[in-house]
């Protein structure tokens, strides 16, 4: 059984109506962008008349620090995500963690096709390790020992979504917060709903249908944003 | 014309809502737009239900210098370890395999773990070319590996090293047949990779070596097991491309024990959702798998169309080899579809291509099914003419075993002219003609009476 709170529904509940100017997912896409852009930047030459000599320095080829800088800017905060909300990992470990996927990462020896799923795979794994070598078995999720996400079939999508809906959940009047969280998170049927809103089942069954075409319209609003 | 009815929000989330299943929506299954609608609703939905959605603590978005720093630090230093040992690989692989471990005790600066990563890469390339090489250089891998130095580096690097190494070394074992010591390898591989924080893709890639070695000492029950973990580990991490090499495995052992319908249930899936993001090479090894197992099933239109789709991939990877054996599985295929008129017209492609790659044999055993089908319609003549033409091919290819085929082709020509050629008499001289590649002092005897 998912460990549920009353501290969970408080704390979710005081979430502020705040709008959130930069999205967690922008930082990583503008972090990811700007390192780009300053790894690709090419040495600027003045115009000869001329012949010139080659300069021996600077090389305008990455090396493979600056590719593994960008990884970490890219994934950084998704991985810690994964470290700290899905494997309870406190945020201090969590860092060392990172550095220990990213360590592994450069030791691969070969070309990894999608990096995101392994570092996201990796994050899990040494979560899981991390766990393991303290000994702590208990208040960890249920699914702490899952591998694949049985309907998505990619751990890293999965953690990606939860993350941007947890940015949407920000945008979303408390009303509505309060309802998908009753319906989805409690696993309460319409009924119940109504009966805690203390309104009618017809009217409980349109708020569940507004809140989450309400929420899909923010993702799709973020994610556009995104691309 | 009809108009195209599409699905509103407040439809789709009540057909989520009640638990129908989306795949069997008629109009999702052919829309993509309310499709995607639906994927997205059923996502937040499930993302809604998770704990850490609703968790309000924000977490501390700002990269750590010390991390990055540690990282280049660490990069700069395999670079400077690599850039050293390829310039030294060549005098450490100098002079006969046999001198190769002197070279070594001669130049203990050799002994890094860069080293050991240019000898992983060398072993790589010699596997294909001289194998034995490849079991010495990587037996030099493993004893710099396990000699290195834990504390010199950080954390799991050496441990990660040897269990690097010691896979390679199992492949390159089980490569050449050693069987028993590849499985000693594979299990030290294991051994490191198990004590190392960050293990599952790697112990993922020693469980498809373990496979294959647990399938060379006959243990197909293990092999299963092993490659299915090693699938499991690999989807994981995102490689698509050894994830298939697994479910191969699981595909080839259920395909030995002639469960073709299990193996088809493996590769099928595999084949529909990976094929955009799998090599041509491995797009078309699997579905030549997927050929003969729908062979096996039964379905020789699916094996038919399965093998001209991996036909094309073999021809746009330019392995002709590869091309004509596949189209020659496909005249199989279509004489037992009935389909006499194009197999009759692939097979004279067939030969045709055989003949320019020099595979006399091949050639030969395509003309021999040829023979068939003519006397099954009762052409005596092109059959005689053709055991005639290839007498002929066989006195110009030069090959060994060239007179000894000619014999039983002139035995089929006499029996053709004298219309006692029987298909059972074509088969024989098919398998006489097969055999002599592998025996070729094989001498030709008509079947008994």
């Amino acid at each position: 059984m998912r460990l549920k709170t009353a501290n969970v529904r408080r704390s979710a509940d005081r979430v502020s109506e705040r709008k959130v100017a930069v999205l967690e997912q922008n930082a990583i896409d503008a972090a990811s962008n700007a390192s780009r852009q300053a790894s690709e930047k090419k040495p600027a030459r003045p115009a000869a008349t001329t012949p010139v000599i080659e300069p021996l320095i600077p090389n305008a080829q990455p090396t493979p620090a600056d590719d593994v800088e960008t990884l970490y800017l890219q994934h950084r905060s998704l991985l810690l995500y994964v470290a700290c909300r899905k494997f309870r990992v406190p945020e201090t470990d969590a860092e060392n963690l990172i550095q220990e996927v990213f360590l592994s990462f450069l030791q691969t020896g070969t070309s990894i096709d999608k990096p995101r799923a392994w570092l996201v795979a990796a994050m899990c794994n040494a979560s899981r390790h991390y766990w393991r070598a303290s000994g702590r078995t208990e208040s960890l999720p249920e699914d702490f020992n899952d591998h694949t996400d049985p309907d998505s079939h990619s751990l890293n999508d999965a953690f990606t979504m939860r993350m941007t809906v947890r940015q949407v959940l920000k945008y979303l009047q408390p009303r509505c917060r309060e309802t998908l969280w009753l319906h989805y998170f409690e696993g309460r049927s319409a009924g119940d709903v109504a009966r805690e809103l203390q309104t009618t089942h017809r009217y409980a069954e349109k708020l569940i249908h507004n809140c989450l075409k309400r929420a899909r319209e923010i993702y799709k609003t973020i994610t556009t944003v995104n691309r | 014309m009809r108009a195209e009815h599409h699905y509103d929000d407040e439809s789709l989330i009540a057909l989520l809502e009640s638990g129908d299943d989306f795949s069997r929506d008629p109009h999702l299954t052919s829309c993509a737009s309310c499709s995607e609608v639906a994927t997205t609703l059923r996502q937040i939905a499930g993302a809604l239900k998770e704990e850490d959605v609703w968790d309000p603590r924000e977490l501390d978005e700002t990269p750590c210098t010390e991390t990055m720093s540690a990282l280049r630090g660490y990069a700069d230093e395999m670079s400077r370890e690599d850039t050293f040992a390829a310039a030294h690989l060549q005098t450490l692989l100098a002079g006969p395999r046999d001198a190769w471990m002197s070279n070594l005790h001669a130049h203990p600066e050799y002994r890094t773990a860069g080293m050991v990563r240019s000898l992983i890469a060398a072993t790589d390339h010699a596997i294909d070319t001289m194998p034995p090489d490849a079991v010495a250089i990587i037996s030099l891998a493993t004893e710099i590996a396990d000699h290195l130095p834990a504390s010199a580096y950080s954390t799991d690097t050496v441990a990660k090293l040897r269990g690097a190494a010691w896979r390679e070394r199992a492949f390159a074992l089980f490569y050449v047949g050693s069987y028993t010591e590849a499985e000693e390898a594979i299990c030290a591989s294991e051994r490191h990779f198990s004590d190392c924080a960050v293990n599952e893709w790697d112990l993922g890639r020693a469980d498809i070596v373990h496979a294959l070695v647990n399938r060379g000492l006959d243990r197909d029950a293990d092999a299963i097991v092993v490659a299915r973990t090693a699938a499991d580990r690999l989807r994981d991490f995102g490689d698509t491309q050894r994830y298939v090499s697994a479910v191969t495995i699981q595909a080839q052992m259920r395909m030995k024990a002639f469960d073709y319908a299990g193996a088809l249930n493996l590769m099928l899936p595999v084949e529909q959702e990976l094929s955009d993001r799998l090599s041509a090479d491995a797009h078309a090894r699997l579905l030549s798998n997927i050929a003969i197992c729908q062979r096996g099933v039964g379905d020789v239109d699916g094996a038919i169309q399965s093998s001209r789709s991996a036909i094309f991939l073999f021809e746009t990877l330019n392995v002709p080899t590869e091309v004509v054996r596949a189209r020659a599985n496909v005249t199989t295929l279509l004489r037992e579809a009935g389909r006499i008129a194009e197999a009759v017209e692939e097979l004279h492609a067939v030969r045709a291509g055989f003949e320019r790659l020099a595979m006399a044999f091949d050639a030969a055993i395509v003309d021999l099914v040829l023979a068939e089908i003519y006397l099954s319609e009762g052409k005596y003549d092109e059959v005689e003419s053709l055991c005639h033409q290839l007498i002929e091919y066989f006195k110009n290819a030069g090959v060994p075993s060239g007179p000894r085929a000619m014999t039983a082709l002139a035995f089929a020509a006499e029996a053709a002219q004298q219309r006692s050629l029987t298909p059972e008499l074509v088969h024989h001289v098919q398998r006489y003609i097969r055999s002599l590649p592998s025996q070729p002092m094989l001498l030709f005897a008509p079947p008994p009476e």
